[in-house]
């Protein structure tokens, strides 16, 4: 194990360190267990500053192999690793399944070997990992890590669902319907458990899904023959540019002519096409689109005069710190009253999910998870019954994206309350979410908890039973004589 | 009909600060060729790694291969099982 510190008197990535260790590992086996030559300790230190650690630390496990099943040998080898990784706040930088190292025996199988995790003051800087070199000839493959400063990043390239392959994907997940976990297990445990069933299906699932990166200049009537007449514009106008020949400008003329009609007869076929098929449910679609999107309003605040100082006045006042819960219990044990949950509790709660409805960090939208369930009803409801069972909420459902938006209508933008936040939670999270609900409003119904006049928001019931209840009650009033 | 080959503004960097940064990690094997045929990648890169840092380097004599302007760090050992190759732009 060797390291190295760079310092940048000015900054790192436009963070306020100066300073950035790199960490680089070669953890060869021990014939004595249960460590490699670099113990945890050793390998992830607890730095205030960014440190990355990099290496063939010939490590399996499914944080960054989700799809292979791994056994009892190697995952207690690397567990102590991970955790000791994930107790300093390092974060794993790998693609989770893209392999690093194809051994040259014919019966050994690839691998991810070769890993990368960055700290938390390093993380927000990770810009991507990927493995774009040629083969050297080593049975490993070359792996390239960028750091950028978050301000001069590119937007994350999201999946295009549209073009994701399901003929690949469904006949596997029967295969990744997970085992019950241990009947008494420690919260972490329980977490672990979950993680790495549920990322071995948004794995398997992202792995079969092109991505795009769609620009905000982007245009839905753009087609090839537009390019091509756009580069042959382009050419003549080159041409003219150096020549100055007026066969050469009648020339461009023409190809300019061409080349804006074309687009003014694309944009027209287009839009009459929109038009044409718009349904009852879209119309609204097609209004936000002629009235154009409201320029966003970036929060500037007085006393606030860096990107990291508006951050945290606006992280303290939409989040103000909590004490931690104190009664956490230590090992976790199955309800005995669990009433088990049923398929058919998920297809109605995904039934009532949007498939437009924005997803959180896992970008795995709701109709996504509606094919899953209906080519395997098992595999979610194995997943997302423990969560019940057990009484715990895993710490990865609970990461969402918040987005910042500004109150409508405010005299001025200069408070953290001139703004609110709309948190995007995971979808898996959410058809949770659903049917604990549902299942809250059944008892509450049952046991007596609302109100026999309550309408609203309750299944079944709508103005029209809140009309007839007032109207009988009025009549009622009327027959005994009392004035109404 | 107007038309604009315009790019967005891009914003503008801090003066002074270390604005990109890329690292390529790689197990040589202990071979010559395979570390020369990495090197070889990279410096044909558009944009060079600052820090290529390698396991099991290739070792002759108790000595690392040098490669162009990279700087070679590694553990004073007679046979290194690590080392990093830096960029001089790193290094200035």
């Amino acid at each position: 194990m060797f390291s190295i510190d760079i310092f940048a008197p000015e900054g790192l990535f436009e963070l306020q360190f100066t300073r950035f260790r790199i960490i680089i590992a070669y953890n060869l086996p021990l014939k004595s267990a249960p460590f490699r030559t670099i113990t945890p300790p050793d390998l992830f230190q607890d730095n205030a500053f960014p440190t990355m650690v990099v290496g063939d630390l010939n490590l399996h496990h499914p944080a960054a192999d989700p799809l292979h099943r791994f056994d009892s040998r190697e995952y207690n080898l690397s567990h102590p690793y991970y955790s000791q990784a994930s107790e300093h706040s390092y974060s794993l930088l790998n693609q989770p399944g893209l392999y690093t190292c194809f051994p040259f025996a014919y019966n050994a199988r690839p691998s991810v070997l070769d890993l990368a995790f960055a700290n938390s003051p390093l993380f927000p800087s990770f810009s991507h990992w990927n493995t774009p070199l040629p083969s050297t000839g080593s049975d490993h493959v070359p792996v390239l890590i960028t750091l950028e400063s978050p301000r001069f990043r590119l937007p994350p390239p999201s999946p295009n669902w549209s073009k994701t392959d399901w003929s690949s994907i469904l006949p596997a997940l029967p295969s990744l319907i997970p085992p019950p976990p241990l009947s008494v297990c420690s919260s972490s445990t329980f977490e672990e458990w979950f993680d790495i069933h549920a990322n071995k299906v948004k794995t398997l699932i992202s792995s079969n899904t092109p991505v795009s990166r769609p620009s905000t200049r982007s245009k839905p009537w753009w087609s090839p023959l537009l390019s091509h007449l756009r580069s042959a514009f382009h050419s003549v106008s080159r041409t003219y540019r150096s020549s100055k020949d007026s066969y050469d400008q009648s020339a461009l003329r023409s190809a300019r002519r061409s080349y804006f009609a074309a687009i003014k007869k694309v944009k027209f076929a287009h839009w009459s096409t929109y038009l044409s098929s718009l349904t009852p449910s879209s119309v609204w679609e097609a209004r936000k689109l002629a009235s154009g999107r409201q320029a966003l309003r970036f929060p500037s605040f007085p006393d606030q005069d860096t990107p990291e100082g508006i951050n945290k006045a606006l992280l303290s006042h939409f989040f103000p710190s909590t004490p931690p819960p104190t009664n956490t219990p230590l090992t976790l044990s199955p309800y005995p009253a669990y009433f088990p949950r049923s398929q058919e509790e998920i297809t109605l709660a995904l039934s009532k999910s949007s498939n437009t409805s924005a997803p959180g960090p896992d970008t795995l939208s709701y109709d996504v998870w509606k094919r899953v369930h209906r080519s395997c009803p098992a595999l979610l409801t194995k997943l997302l019954s423990p969560v019940l069972h057990y009484g715990h909420h895993p710490a990865s459902l609970k990461k969402a994206n918040g987005i910042v938006l500004d109150k409508p209508g405010n005299a001025s933008y200069d408070t953290p309350a001139s703004f609110r936040v709309i948190v995007l939670l995971e979808t898996l999270s959410k058809i949770l979410e659903r049917v604990v609900a549902s299942r809250l409003s059944l008892l509450a119904r049952h046991v007596g908890l609302l109100h026999p006049h309550q309408t609203g928001s309750l299944p079944g019931l709508s103005t029209f039973d809140a009309t007839s209840t007032l109207t009988h009650e009025v009549h009622l009033l009327q027959r005994l004589g009392s004035k109404v | 009909m107007q038309y604009n080959s315009s790019s967005a503004p891009s914003p503008q960097p801090a003066r002074g600060t270390l604005r990109s940064f890329s690292i390529v990690q790689h197990n040589s094997l202990g071979s010559w060729d395979v570390f020369l045929s990495l090197m070889n990648s990279v410096s044909q890169l558009t944009s060079p790694p600052m820090i290529v840092a390698l396991q099991d380097p290739p070792v002759r004599r108790g000595h690392l291969p040098s490669f162009s302007t990279y700087k070679c760090f590694h553990p004073s050992s007679p046979k290194p099982r690590v080392a990093f190759y830096v960029h001089p732009h790193v290094l200035n």
